[in-house]
């Protein structure tokens, strides 16, 4: 960012930022949209420049990767990271102020669920990044890892050879901080070289991506000069099958008919080309009977739930919609609601911007017995007499809650709804961590976490829907992984 | 894709076309009082506000009908999981099914007498008086007709609410013309090797033949239908290419304006340049706009159609009430009627029967409207410019979470 008024750099004249200009080293088209009250001014890619910008990145890549090493890489990473970890920082603060004015999300969410990634990945132990997977692709029993277990799923096939890609892109969606940025890990080098990567901003008010990369300019100058990163409109066909062609791997997220549309294009224009699909996704909750029976327990299954169905209110792939209670789901469903009413009055509002979806979405109910919503459609709980899996009619805070006789049979229901799973919030006694790992694991999900843990996930060692991707783009695997994040409960009770 | 009519069965609906206010008093009352009785949601809504049943028609009787409890449009819609709250499916009836713009459909149920009122009211809304030719821009009777079987649900039928448009419009014009058809030969191929039907759209020459030999004749012509499908002929055809003056109708349904209509996506449509072009194309003088071009506003939560002519003042459809519904437009958050300015609309609509077969007399659609008049009541003469309520539903981008609306695309 190159601005006077940059509200991210400390010591900038005072008074109010009224433009903020985010800039890129290859891509000089710009588009500028106001946002919260703020003009921002974003690299464009445009498909006149693209194919030199395309071999520019391409080129200074393989210079860099070729001078640094990886774990200087990786210091320089480290350093960029530790930036975010420490939120009473003024600069912090002036990042989450902005994304809160731009995004409109709640700032403990920014802070928590957004920033709040980067801690775990900084005090991570170096030596034992990508050793949890390598292990998992030798066995099917459940590897142990620093934070909790990992299995794989399905069989290696020896015909998959190692490939080095020379250009990776991300076709990303959605706003939610934190991980839209931290993909670009994906491409950074293992053990050697590295492929460029393009970048595509999900919007012109995803702001984080860029505050990231423009810090990483500070941190890690070399490695931002093997990325390029700025908007187009998704399903620009000039700009799309430009990458597309160019691309030896492709990350994509989106709605499933976006991934789709760009996975038929990639592979028409690049047959060889490896693809990363992440559509959206649906999250679960399983509370087993000791959990919820307990009032100790469930206050603490509370405490934890309505995190991680508030974060972002809602509208990521891990927020939990779908809540099977063994036991009393009912008296369940009525604390739920107390609670994440508290949680939004206390510390999490709903982004202004969305509060009309709770608004109507309590009208509709308002007639209906089985749906109970707070005083001020800050969330609703629907209360199902019958285990099913719901797929949610608005992206909110908003969630059913059903019983869920036993994990076989939450896992059984969970298998028909294999494309929406990402994470399942478990709530069950130490025995049966391992065991809910393989059952829903087996039925599709690939992170199983504690209460409050759901944004939360270490992408060190969990995957991300089934996959670890800077592996893939590498050496494109068949099966797929699932891990928890925890081994037993004291890890999170303490 | 012609169709003649030669056996019109126009019964005059049971209580529309000049509702008198007490009529329409005791239909709402008699529609109430069963709503009441028949839909625990209703009875619930109206506790959540405080009301009884006794203040509900202590509310009629004031004729203040914004005060009664309206159940939200989208309610209906399948994903809300309320449709048999919504709907009593103990007697005879259908579900009304709507195009599902959102991959999301509602589904109200609908008593074969209110079909009835329902279809016969397009044929007046549709249709237009001294005119017997007319081209639907729109799917043919077939094809709605496949997509309401395939709509069934619970063990009921369903008719999807632009079939009972198209029907109506067929009821009004001795000769109708669609624009939409299977392609029947191309289909038997298709089927053959397990591929889907195949779709046939008339040829814009072919249209234009229709026109030009009306046109010769002297014969006035209305045609209409849906926007997104009216366009592309419309682009075909150049300045001047017709010369209808007053014998030139034009109704449109279901707006579209926005660029989706069902399964169909294009460009948004910019209203007044739309309207211009085809007063330019078919020879329309702009003082005949404001007669000879109408929009018709509807839902398929309320039987309600209000018919609006182009407003070169407003640069846009000036929407009329009549007697037999009441519209108010209110304040998004707290529903009280407005008196000027925009807000959501709120429909009472009664059942002719005053026997309701879903709990949609009053409904408070999620669509924002201007006032143009009012009566001292709050209730609106008239209304303009009207789009969809932005805050209705969570935008797209924000994150990876699945929605229900997703499906249609998966």
């Amino acid at each position: 960012m190159s601005d006077p008024t940059d509200p991210v750099n400390p010591g900038t004249p005072a008074g109010p930022p009224t433009q903020i200009v985010f800039e890129d080293p290859y891509v000089q088209a710009t588009k500028t949209e106001t946002a919260g009250g703020l003009e921002l001014r974003f690299p464009l890619f445009d498909a006149a420049s693209l194919p030199d910008i395309i071999q520019g990145v391409c080129a200074r890549s393989r210079e860099v990767f070729a001078r640094l090493s990886p774990p200087e890489i990786q210091d320089a990473m480290s350093r960029l990271d530790g930036f975010f970890t420490d939120p009473t920082r003024p600069d912090i603060r002036a990042v989450i102020d902005l994304i809160h004015r731009i995004d409109g999300f709640s700032r403990y969410d920014i802070e928590r669920f957004g920033l709040g990634i980067f801690p775990p990945l900084v005090r991570y132990d170096r030596a034992l990044i990508g050793r949890f997977a390598k292990q998992a692709f030798g066995t099917r029993r459940p590897v142990e890892t620093a934070f909790g277990c990992l299995q794989r799923f399905g069989a290696n096939s020896p015909f998959v050879r190692r490939r080095e890609p020379g250009l990776l892109s991300h076709f990303t969606s959605g706003n939610v901080a934190g991980y839209s940025a931290i993909l670009t890990r994906i491409g950074l080098p293992v053990e050697s070289g590295g492929p460029a990567q393009i970048i595509k901003l999900p919007s012109t008010s995803a702001v984080f991506p860029m505050i990231y990369l423009s810090k990483m300019n500070e941190f890690a100058p070399l490695v931002r000069e093997t990325m390029a990163c700025g908007y187009w409109k998704g399903g620009d066909r000039a700009v799309e099958d430009i990458v597309l062609a160019n691309s030896d791997a492709v990350n994509i997220l989106g709605s499933e008919a976006t991934v789709q549309d760009v996975k038929k294009r990639a592979k028409r224009l690049r047959p060889r080309t490896v693809v990363l699909p992440h559509g959206h996704k649906v999250g679960v909750a399983y509370i087993s009977r000791s959990f919820a029976a307990s009032p100790e327990l469930r206050d603490r299954v509370l405490e934890g739930l309505v995190r991680d169905i508030s974060a972002f209110d809602g509208a990521a792939c891990y927020s939990t919609k779908n809540i099977y209670v063994q036991g009393d789901h009912v008296a369940f469903a009525e604390s739920l609601i107390e609670s994440l009413d508290r949680f939004a009055e206390t510390f999490s509002p709903v982004n202004p911007a969305i509060k009309a979806v709770g608004r109507n979405l309590r009208r509709v109910f308002l007639g209906s017995a089985n749906v109970l919503a707070s005083p001020n459609g800050s969330a609703l709980v629907r209360v199902s007499s019958r285990p099913e899996f719901w797929v949610p009619d608005e992206a909110y805070r908003y969630v059913q809650v059903m019983p869920g006789e036993s994990a076989e049979a939450v896992a059984a229901v969970l298998r028909t709804a294999r494309p929406f799973l990402q994470t399942v919030v478990a709530a069950v006694p130490d025995g049966e961590i391992l065991p809910v790992l393989q059952l829903f694991g087996k039925a599709g999900a690939s992170n199983i976490h504690h209460p409050g843990s759901a944004p939360l996930f270490n992408v060190y060692e969990e995957p991300h829907d089934g996959d670890f991707d800077f592996i893939k783009i590498r050496y494109p695997y068949r099966v797929r992984f699932a891990a928890t994040n925890f081994k037993r409960n004291a890890d999170w009770m303490r | 894709m012609n169709a003649s009519n030669s056996a019109k069965t126009l019964s005059p609906p049971d209580a529309t076309s000049a509702l008198s206010a007490p009529l329409f008093q005791d239909l709402v009352r008699s529609s109430i009082e069963y709503q009441w009785g028949r839909f625990a949601y209703y009875k619930q809504l109206c506790a959540s506000q405080g009301l009884a049943l006794a203040d509900l028609l202590a509310i009629i009787a004031d004729g203040a009908y914004h005060r009664l409890p309206s159940v939200a449009s989208s309610a209906f819609k399948l994903s809300k999981g309320l449709v048999e709250d919504l709907s009593d499916l103990s007697g005879p009836g259908v579900f009304q099914v709507s195009s599902s713009t959102s991959g999301d459909p509602s589904y109200v149920y609908t008593s074969p007498e209110e079909l009835e009122n329902i279809t016969h009211r397009y044929s007046e809304t549709f249709g237009a008086f001294g005119v017997s030719l007319g081209i639907a821009f729109a799917p043919s009777l077939r094809i709605l007709r496949a997509l309401s079987r395939k709509a069934a649900l619970k063990g009921k039928k369903a008719v999807l609410r632009m079939l009972l448009g198209l029907e109506g419009s067929y009821a009004h014009y001795e000769q109708t013309y669609v624009t939409v058809d299977v392609d029947v030969f191309r289909t038997a191929l298709n089927r053959a090797v397990g591929r889907p039907s195949a779709i046939r759209k008339m040829p814009a020459s072919a249209v234009a033949s229709i026109i030009r030999s009306a046109e010769e004749r002297g014969l006035p012509i209305s045609f209409g239908g849906l926007t997104l499908l009216f366009r592309p002929y419309l682009d075909e055809f150049r300045e001047g290419e017709f010369h209808l003056h007053d014998k030139g109708h034009v109704t449109f349904g279901g707006g579209g304006y926005s660029g989706a209509k069902g399964s169909i996506r294009a460009e948004k449509i910019d209203k007044p340049a739309f309207i211009a072009r085809i007063g330019s194309v078919f020879g329309i003088d702009a003082s005949l706009w404001s007669t000879n071009i109408k929009d018709i506003y509807s839902f398929t939560e309320t039987s309600a159609q209000i018919e609006g002519f182009w407003s070169r003042d407003l640069n846009d459809f000036l929407f009329r009430v009549t007697p037999e519904y009441r519209l108010y437009i209110v304040d998004p958050e707290t529903e009280a009627p407005l008196r000027a300015g925009r807000g959501l609309i709120k429909v009472i609509a009664p059942y002719g029967s005053g026997r309701p077969t879903a709990a949609n007399t009053s409904v408070l659609q999620f669509d924002m409207a201007e006032i143009v008049s009012v009566q001292s009541d709050g209730c609106v003469e008239s209304f303009t410019h009207v789009s969809r309520f932005e805050g209705a539903e969570a935008p797209g981008t924000v994150g990876c979470a699945f929605k229900a609306a997703e499906i249609a695309g998966v």
